[in-house]
């Protein structure tokens, strides 16, 4: 679609204008040098005959003859010429009339095809700015000029203001030099003055050449994608409305919640249980295949570090029942610990689609094996069944959502397995993964999905020198948390916006954040919030430090010297969820009480083992670690917790001790104490980041 | 919050959805398996003057409901006395966007509809036990 219409000549066409001329100079000069040496022989004849007048009249009458004939022949040869090279151009004349002719038609057509798909094509020479456009090109922008010459002024006109940035000469420039494809949506104003949505694409051939692209109206999908996205939603609503009292119903029969049921109600109530359910799992399953199919708004994946084997674990939990049904055992080979980033839920739901279809089709007693492993920087899991061979031709498509394969040729017959399966495939190319098939007699049926590790951090890591970076608006107690930590004075930010502050520590490109007291920034969690996301401190720890003079001072009255920003425990406040951990449960009650009572939402914990309970079902926007537990960790509660992939990337709030804490007693409120507790809080969050980041070879 | 009642009396649950069998079902789970005190609301304007009148303990809410949805009718809740923190439980059928509306809410858990009933109760009294 990249040829321009108006620009279309007949060279392009196969025909060079330049072969039949040189041809016809070839002849022309040829017969003109005949010509030209009988005109010379003609010459030499008249000038003997004026130059001799003592010869005889037979003489005189063969130079004229000799005149006559090469005047003659002179005038055949040239006049013969003439007729070819006429000819020739009559030739060439008409050829050069069909290639314009079929010039024509190619442009009528590429109009006419341009026109029905909405699609404009168009190039920008780079050295004189200057932009050739199809008609189709001025029709969707409702440029009025008749040329197909515009410039980038003229094109920008029509865009969407706020869009205008992405076609600008410097960002068309930066993608011919870079040869980087463009390609984005933006809107322009029809010329009815409603706003239309238009894809642009373009690509040079050469770094530094022409640009050369198209231009798509792509209103219409982007409706039509609208649409579908409601009606998935008014499906997902309307029909999980009645679903949900029939499953609840039937469920409270079976379950005797109802009352007392004969045996032949409960049976049958159990079966529409069991159908409802059923019913669920297709619906959840053409839902979530819909979503996965419209692309990147459609299944959105909530990706941390998820542990290989919990995840095998969990979809063998789920299967288990389906399983034991058919006396099928399920055999599990560990990968060891493997991280990777991924959704877990989705990604137990992909092995469970997996695993069930592997159950279902293996022999009633069978075995089903499960293995994770990994190879090279790809974790693959395989689930081999030793149930009907599949064809090679039923392979090939056993993952997709048509019925094709379903039937019986293919040993693997309905029951959605191919939806199930296709759900699976559509889960893992979402993560950046594939799906595979193999089936041969001595090795049974696996199905395999493979899945990207993490690329482990690279060695040119930022110096451990950078140390820890301070922030405090009090540059006094910023310094004391400095000395305390050993970080050097000037890795203290002190007295600034929350931007400057996380732009200020970023630069220094530390080993850890810590937040002092006092730290600016309003709203509160602006400077948090801005931590987290700049790019450089992504895989920093960032700690905070409450207490004690802050805790006190958030509580009663501000003295006179209060510093500037916003204490810790002030910014704390606001509907946040927050895990608790202590070493007592009457500690733990007692940080509870404080922080709720400052407007944040606690759950505590107190034992490793209550962690996994707490957080697999929860956000939580902080962790609150009180000091003693963050000092020696005995019991590996702070490990454990940190390590929770759902709570990568949370600020740590460390507590330090009041002189009225109770933890006081435990831990004195001594400067190498707080320290401990600090220090030792940052290299858990550095040893379970670093643990995420290693991949066993 | 409103969660140091004794264990004797108890937990008060607050329904809310606008679909009337739903209502029904997770009443019944709720009170019959679950021994709660149950009250219903059909939409998030009647379940915000139930809370004005007497807070509940939980409020377990559908998110799709015609007028204030879910996410409005949690703000509007935790905009009441003493309820800025009251444990919300979200229903929703899978596929909502429910994650963004709820931002900066009390809402505690994300339950998905269909819900087994005989475990609802368990599965709120969790919720209460942490909150």
């Amino acid at each position: 679609m990249s040829t321009t219409p108006s620009t279309t000549t007949p060279d392009e066409l196969g025909h060079p204008p330049q072969a039949w001329a040189a041809r016809g100079r070839r002849r022309l000069t040829r017969s003109l040098g005949v010509a030209l040496v009988t005109s010379v022989l003609a010459l030499g004849a008249v000038l003997a005959l004026l130059g001799a007048p003592d010869t005889g009249s037979g003489g005189r009458a063969a130079l004229a003859l000799v005149a006559v004939v090469a005047s003659a022949a002179g005038a055949v040869v040239a006049l013969l010429a003439c007729r070819s090279l006429l000819r020739d151009v009559d030739r060439e004349a008409g050829r050069l009339r069909s290639a314009a002719g079929a010039a024509r038609a190619a442009a009528v057509e590429m109009e006419a095809a341009q026109s029905l798909s909405h699609v404009g094509s168009w190039s920008w020479d780079p050295t004189s700015d200057d932009v050739t456009v199809s008609p189709e090109f001025r029709r969707i922008l409702g440029i009025r000029s008749t040329t197909g010459h515009l410039t980038t002024q003229q094109v920008l006109k029509a865009v969407h203001p706020d869009d205008r940035d992405r076609l600008a000469v410097p960002e068309l420039r930066r993608s011919t030099e870079t040869g980087e494809p463009v390609d984005f949506t933006c809107r322009v104003s029809a010329p009815r003055g409603d706003l239309l949505e238009v894809r642009v694409r373009a690509r040079v051939d050469a770094p530094g050449g022409i640009l050369r692209g198209t231009l798509q109206d792509v209103t219409e999908e982007r409706h039509a994608e609208l649409l579908r996205a409601q009606f998935l939603s008014v499906v997902s609503h309307e029909m999980r409305t009645p679903l949900t009292s029939i499953r609840g119903a039937l469920g409270l029969i079976t379950g005797g919640a109802a009352g007392p049921a004969s045996p032949a109600v409960h049976r049958m109530a159990s079966v529409a249980l069991s159908g409802t359910e059923r019913l669920v799992r297709t619906v959840n399953g053409v839902l979530d295949l819909e979503r996965a199919r419209t692309g990147s708004d459609g299944l959105t994946l909530d990706l941390v570090p998820v542990d290989l084997d919990e995840v095998v674990r969990a979809a063998v939990d789920e299967v288990e029942p389906q399983a034991d049904s058919r006396n099928v055992r399920i055999r599990v080979t560990s990968a060891g610990p493997t991280h990777l980033m991924a959704d877990a839920d989705r990604l137990v739901q992909a092995l469970v689609n997996v695993l069930g279809s592997a159950v279902r089709h293996s022999p009633v007693d069978g075995s089903v094996r499960v293995s994770a492993e990994i190879r090279d920087t790809t974790a693959v899991i395989a689930v081999t069944d030793l149930g009907p061979l599949v064809s090679t031709a039923a392979l090939a498509t056993l993952f997709d959502r048509s019925t094709g394969t379903s039937g019986p040729a293919s040993g693997r017959g309905g029951d959605g397995a191919n939806l199930g399966l296709s759900i699976s495939r559509a889960i893992v190319e979402a993560h950046g993964g594939r799906v595979a098939a193999t089936s041969r007699p001595d090795a049974g049926t696996t199905l395999t999905l493979e899945l990207p590790l993490p690329v482990p951090a690279s060695d040119d890591a930022p110096p451990s020198t950078a140390g820890v970076v301070v922030v405090d608006t009090d540059g006094a107690a910023a310094d004391r948390v400095a000395g305390l930590l050993g970080a050097a004075p000037a890795d203290v930010v002190s007295r600034s916006g929350p931007a400057t502050v996380a732009a200020a520590a970023a630069a220094r490109r530390p080993t850890a954040v810590v937040a002092g007291d006092r730290v600016p920034g309003e709203p509160r969690w602006d400077l948090v919030e801005r931590l987290q996301a700049d790019r450089q401190l992504a895989d920093v720890p960032v700690v905070l430090v409450a207490g004690p003079d802050g805790v006190r001072a958030g509580e009663g009255p501000a003295p006179s010297t209060e510093p500037e920003g916003t204490s810790v425990a002030e910014l704390l406040a606001g509907s946040r969820r927050a895990l608790v951990l202590a070493d007592t449960a009457d500690r733990a009650e007692e940080l509870r009480q404080r922080y709720t009572d400052r407007g944040l939402l606690c759950r505590t914990v107190t034992r490793a083992a209550k962690v996994s309970a707490v957080v697999d079902h929860h956000d939580f926007h902080l962790v609150v670690v009180d000091a003693p537990l963050a000092a020696h960790d005995r019991s590996g509660l702070l490990r454990s917790c940190l390590a929770a992939p759902r709570l990568a990337g949370v600020p740590v709030l460390v507590v330090l001790p009041t002189a009225e804490d109770t933890a006081a007693e435990v831990l004195g409120a001594s400067d190498a104490d707080a320290a401990a507790a600090v220090a030792h809080t940052i290299d858990t969050l550095r040893e379970v980041r670093a643990r995420r980041a290693v991949v066993p070879a | 919050m409103n969660i140091s009642e004794g264990t004797d009396s108890p937990w008060h649950v607050l329904v809310v959805d606008d679909d009337e069998l739903v209502l029904e079902v997770a009443s019944l789970s709720l009170r019959a398996v679950g021994g709660f005190t149950v009250e219903t609301a059909v939409d998030g304007t009647h379940a915000v003057e139930a809370c004005r009148l007497r807070l509940p303990d939980l409020v377990l809410l559908d998110m799709m409901m015609p007028g204030m949805d879910g996410a409005e009718t949690a703000r509007a809740i935790n905009g009441l006395p003493g309820a800025s923190a009251l444990p919300v439980v979200v229903l929703t059928a899978k596929g909502e966007a429910v994650r963004d509306g709820i931002d900066g809410t009390s809402v505690l858990a994300v339950l998905e509809k269909p819900f087994d009933p005989m475990t609802l109760p368990d599965r709120l009294r969790e919720v209460l036990v942490r909150a």
